[in-house]
Parts: structure tokens; sequence; C-alpha cells
């Protein structure tokens, strides 16, 4: 089974995640961003969801970026799902394989967006 | 004599007491008068003022708009309006509106210039801290929001056991509502990229006609709940136009939704497009409820919902026509409309053949 963090710091929202994926999947979560960064350096997830609005320090393009400059989690495909909308072209130059606007997605979009992420 | 010396002392009281700062130049600029509210806005005292360019404070707004404004004044001899960022005496900037009029002799010839500034640096902030404010609230609105949409989604998949069929109903209802809620969001921060003028423009050679397939195809479902019937009439050759696709989506989306909602059941919306002259002309006829003469010249204002349909339909925000306004305008077109209550509506609205022309920005529009 793949193993998915998911970094959001909004408990609903995370909730809402570990029910629709921890079927197929093996589902960790973070819900800040420093938290996120050991977690995925030490649990070695295969995909991570990364919200962008982050307490605790680091908000999620600070966490994009240390991921992508760790030789560790470097290649961990990331998805920024976030409620800011300006944010797809940040994301993608950070290194993000997608950014997609909750409020405008549907659960089972960011499950298909995973699916083709982990092909 | 004396009464005319009278008439002058009032006069110049009355200017020099104005709340507004104003300025005499000659015709080359040079200042020779200025009230006591120039001197505080300004920061300047008369002194410093008097013989000087009212560079001394101003300036700051690039060769363009300083070479509109002289042509605008000195060629035209016609009075020009605008907005300016100056700075104050010491580095503190402000926002003015500003008018300055030439003031011409028996042969036509400008004599001086009166400069008329607002300082309106406050009203400003103001709109400003309210444009984030919707935005900050819009946003955060959307967390609680995006949880409700994805637990319902989970509930109607059945993915926690199967709903009956009333159940089924009632959460159908739920996600309905929720979504509307989203709608209202995304369109609050539409209004609030659109007024901050950090929208980008980024046009791209576009098909209208397959650009409007979208649109329909978009709308089928809910065209489809009244039985309406949608006649296009798209004329053959029109060209390919760089337009921003995701604003010209909106407008179209925007003026159909409202024919639909307000069209009778079983009724007939038409959307005809045609050249005309430099425009492409838009045009979305419906049959339906129209809208009461004495409301007409409000239709486009912010949060304006026709007195008629308010009773009959609760749902909808206000903001499409303003929306579909401002991005009309911001693509050098025109929005209009003719109307008669009971018997239907049609908005026309054009885009330059030319295209839009590309803007930067920060920012775009919500889906």
């Amino acid at each position: 089974m793949k193993k998915i963090l998911i970094i959001e710091d909004d408990s609903q929202t995370n909730s809402a995640y570990s029910s629709k994926l921890s079927a197929n999947y093996f589902v960790t979560s973070a819900i800040e961003g420093k938290q996120g960064v050991s977690k995925a350096i030490k649990e070695n997830p295969d995909l991570i969801i990364l919200d962008i609005m982050l307490p605790g320090g680091l908000n999620g393009f600070d966490v994009l970026r240390e991921l992508k400059h760790n030789s560790a989690t470097s290649q961990i495909p990331v998805i920024v799902l976030t409620n800011l909308e300006e944010q797809e072209q940040a994301a993608k130059a950070g290194g993000a394989v997608g950014c997609l606007v909750k409020a405008n997605t549907s659960i089972d979009e960011v499950e298909n967006i995973i699916k083709k992420h982990l092909q | 004599m004396m009464e005319s010396s009278a008439d002058l002392e009032k006069f110049k009281l009355a200017v020099d007491n104005a709340y507004d700062h104003i300025i005499i130049t000659d015709s080359d600029a040079k200042i020779l008068y200025a009230n006591a509210a120039a001197t505080k806005i300004t920061g300047y005292s008369l002194q410093e003022m008097l013989g000087q360019n009212p560079r001394l404070w101003g300036g700051n707004m690039g060769k363009k708009f300083y070479e509109d404004m002289w042509k605008i004044i000195k060629i035209d001899k016609h009075t020009f309006h605008g907005e300016v960022n100056n700075i104050r005496k010491g580095g503190r900037p402000y926002t003015a509106e500003v008018s300055i009029s030439p003031v011409l002799n028996d042969k036509g010839e400008i004599v001086y210039f009166v400069g008329i500034e607002r300082d309106i640096t406050r009203e400003k902030d103001i709109d400003r801290m309210k444009t984030e404010f919707v935005s900050l609230a819009s946003h955060q609105l959307r967390t609680p929001l995006t949880a409700v949409k994805w637990f319902i989604e989970m509930l109607l998949d059945g993915d926690a056991g199967t709903l009956n069929d009333e159940q089924s109903k009632y959460l159908r209802n739920v996600y309905q509502s929720n979504e509307r809620m989203i709608e209202l969001v995304n369109s609050l921060l539409n209004v609030s990229r659109i007024e901050s003028g950090r929208i980008i423009v980024e046009p791209s050679p576009t098909n209208i006609a397959s650009l409007v397939n979208e649109v329909v195809s978009k709308l089928k479902p809910t065209m489809a709940e009244k039985d309406i019937k949608l006649v296009l009439k798209i004329e053959d050759n029109i060209p390919s136009i760089d337009l921003d696709q995701k604003l010209v989506f909106n407008v179209y989306e925007n003026l159909l939704v409202n024919s639909t909602k307000y069209s009778f059941p079983e009724g007939v919306i038409t959307l005809a497009i045609y050249k005309e002259g430099e425009f492409l002309i838009s045009a979305v006829e419906d049959h339906g409820v129209g809208i009461p003469t004495h409301e007409q010249e409000r239709v486009f204002l912010k949060f304006y919902r026709g007195t008629n349909v308010v009773k009959e339909h609760s749902e909808g925000s206000g903001l499409g026509l303003y929306l579909a306004k401002a991005i009309v305008e911001s693509s050098g077109g025109k929005i209009w409309f003719k109307s008669e209550e009971g018997k239907g509506s049609t908005f026309y609205f054009s885009l330059p053949l030319s295209g839009m022309k590309s803007k930067s920005g920060e920012v775009t529009l919500s889906a």
C-alpha cells in the first residue's frame, strides 16, 4: 500500500482526506510545516499533499523548498491543495507537480490526481 | 469699482479657505498662487511654492501620463481629470484626485492653469482595507466550506454506507446550498480582485464559437432543468481574436445564467454574435421577467438585484453583471441592455476585434 503524507492544519479537512484515502492508501498527517518536513524525511511517503497557509513558522512554500533541497525528499511528488488562488505559478516553480483550489475541487478529483501521480 | 473689489475679496477669501488644494500657474506651469489647503496638503510653504513648477510635489506618474495630460490641457484646451500619486515635503506619499483647467483669454490663448487637488489617501486606504478584508474573509470561509463539500460528497458516494432516497435528497440539498456559498465566495473574491486592480489579463488567439460552446456545455444541465431552449446565431467568418478566455467566459456565463434564471420555463434564449465595425457584438436575448423600468439604471451596480426577481429567486449575489461590466470595460468594450418587465431582456456587449491588451498582475478569476 502506497503512503501519502498530508500536511494540512485544518482538522476537518485532514479528516476528510483520511476518510477518502485510507481505504486505498496508508495515510499519515502533519498539522504544521516543521512537523511535515520531519515526517517526510522519517516516513519517506510516496506522495505529499501540501497546504499553503500553515502555522508554526513554515508556510507551504517554505516546506516545499525544504523538501526539494533535501536529497531524501526531493523526488517525492508534492501536490499543493490550498484555498488561496494565486499560488499555482509559485507552487509549480517550487517543484510541485500540481496545484488545486480545494473549494473548487471535488474529493474524487483529489483522489484522481493522486492516483495519476502515483502511477 | 467698490463693488467689484468687494466681489474680488469675496472670491479670494473663498479660494484661500477652500478645503481643496487650489493653485494657479502661468501658461508655463510656474506657480503664481496657492491657497492654504495647498500648503497644508503638500507641506510646502507659499514662499517655497511660488515661482516653482507643481513637479515640486508631483511628477511621479510616468511619461505617458503627463504627455496625455499636457495634450488635453494645452492642445485640446480642455479640463484634465485624473488620480495622481504625489509626494509631500519630507517624502510622505499621498494620493489625490486632480483636475487642471486652462484659463483662456479673448483670443483663446492660455493665460493660466487652475489646478485643484483633493487628498483621497484616506479613502484609498479604506477601500484597500475593505478589499483586503473581503479577500481574507473569503479565503477563510473556503476552509470550512471545503470540509462540508468533501464529507457530503463521500456520504452521497456511499462511502459511509448506503443512504435511503430521503437521506440522499436531503443531503443533495445541503450540498447545493454549500456549492452556492462556494460560488458566492468565488464571486466576492473576483470582485475584490477586479477592484484591487491586481487582475492578470492574458489574451490568446480565441475562436469565439468554441469558447461559447464551452460555456454552453457547462450551463446545459441548468438550462435543462427549466426546459430552456438555447438558439445560437454565430456569424460566419469571425476571425480569431486575442481574448483572455477566462474573463470572456465569465461574461458569457454571467449573462446566460441570468437569462436562464429569469426566463419562464420552456423559454427560448437567443445568443447572437456578429461583427459591427471594429467590434464583435454579443447579444443574449430572453423572454423572461425583465427589469422594472425605474430600476434599470441600477442594473450594473454591485449587489443590485431586481425587486421583481428577489421574491421568486432568493439565490443570486447581485455580483454577476457588476463583474461582467468591469471585465468588458477593462477590455475596451461596452455593455448595455434593453428590457421590458414581463417581456424579457436583451444584454449586449462589445469587444474590440483587435483584441484585449495584456496586463501583468498577480491574480486570475475564480472558476
